[in-house]
């Protein structure tokens, strides 16, 4: 079932056809939250707030929107928002240390030599307008001018964006570019 | 912002970096999974709020979608033994501020932050308590840390807590054995302890 036949039988009160709109959209909203926030309890309640604002918000739903790009119009905004209360009431960014130190150990055909951990505290140091750009463009696969209307900045301050958050996550790697 | 100021007009071509995309998708790839209930809690919860918060909702969707969910808010109130909760302002988390007004005309919320604390306030059918006690990590969840003291008034029981800065997690403890959280505040996984609702205290931290 598409996610518009899904928004369609959700405004019409069926509430299993939501359940499968989370299903199919909390992984990656949450790895994304996750990255933006660095904490596992506030992601969680990113993604919460996430859904319920595009739960109150299907009535103005335009279906010729793609969902996931709405959704995570909301998304973004939500990891804002959760970044600038944390900043008001003083804390630091926080990587769940114990969380990623848990994961699996990354597949032998990573394409990295960086270790996640490092990556992640890394990523933690950057501005969160890069990193939000960085996020959406290289994790999430977007393009310039869905990121643009997703975030509502423009493509070409995206693209600054991207330019040196990742030469700035690079130096923070100590790691230089590849020769092509 | 500065960096947007100073940009050339089209912003310049950016080339790819597949590397660092590379490093960015195995570190999704790596990242620990939400909790196995996360997608089924998000759903109920996201429900249950969205149910209390549909009549301020500005733009609500079709009929039969309000009305669904109305009887889901009547539901989630009957689980809490109907009890409504009262309370001043809602958790930082939620930028709409205000509160959603219950069917009854009774608000409904979470915590307020007043100078010194967090106040917490419930309102219960008449004659329904004998005591109730707010306990969270904050006081070990020991009911008999924070007491609430009832307004003979307005039937209100109410309890202001010191709490520094961060998030804490919070529930309502009625006559020593009842369990009750605030339908409309964030909810925290369930660690199987039953669930609990989370406030985030404001200020510095230092």
């Amino acid at each position: 079932m598409t996610d518009a036949e899904l928004v369609t039988k959700t405004r019409n009160g069926d509430s299993d056809a939501f359940g499968q709109l989370v299903a199919r959209y909390y992984d990656g909203t949450w790895r994304f939250a996750y990255h933006m926030l660095g904490e596992r309890a506030d992601a969680e309640d990113v993604v919460q707030e996430t859904f319920l604002r595009a739960y109150l918000a299907l009535g103005r739903y335009d279906e010729r929107d793609q969902f996931r790009g709405w959704l995570y119009r909301i998304l973004t905004n939500q990891c804002r928002n959760a970044l600038t209360s944390r900043s008001r009431r003083g804390r630091r960014f926080i990587q769940d240390e114990v969380a990623i130190e848990g994961a699996p150990a990354p597949p032998e055909a990573a394409p990295s030599g960086i270790h996640d951990v490092v990556l992640t505290k890394a990523l933690a140091k950057l501005d969160p307008a890069q990193r939000e750009a960085l996020l959406l463009k290289y994790a999430e696969g977007l393009e310039y001018t869905e990121m643009s209307a997703m975030t509502g900045v423009g493509e070409s301050a995206l693209k600054m964006r991207v330019k040196r958050g990742s030469e700035r996550l690079r130096g923070l790697l100590g790691q230089e570019p590849l020769d092509d | 912002m500065t960096e947007d100021r100073i940009l050339p007009i089209d912003g310049g071509d950016v080339p790819d970096d597949p590397q660092l995309r590379g490093w960015l998708v195995a570190s999704y790839r790596n990242t620990p999974e939400p909790h196995a209930d996360a997608v089924a809690r998000c759903t109920r919860v996201v429900l249950d709020r969205a149910a209390l918060k549909r009549p301020a909702a500005p733009n609500a969707p079709a009929p039969g979608f309000a009305a669904r969910h109305w009887m889901v808010a009547a539901s989630a109130i009957a689980a809490a033994l109907i009890i409504t909760v009262t309370v001043r302002s809602r958790a930082p988390l939620d930028q709409s501020g205000g509160l959603a007004p219950m069917a009854d005309g009774a608000p409904v919320g979470a915590t307020t932050a007043v100078a010194g604390g967090i106040q917490f306030d419930l309102r219960l059918p008449k004659n329904f308590a004998a005591n109730v006690s707010v306990v969270g990590d904050f006081n070990g969840w020991d009911a008999s840390k924070t007491p609430m003291v009832k307004d003979q008034s307005t039937g209100e029981w109410s309890a202001k807590v010191t709490l520094l800065p961060g998030r804490h997690i919070y529930a309502y403890l009625v006559n020593g054995e009842q369990w009750v959280v605030d339908p409309l505040a964030p909810q925290i996984p369930d660690a199987g302890y039953g669930p609990a609702n989370a406030v985030v205290v404001e200020g510095d931290a230092r």
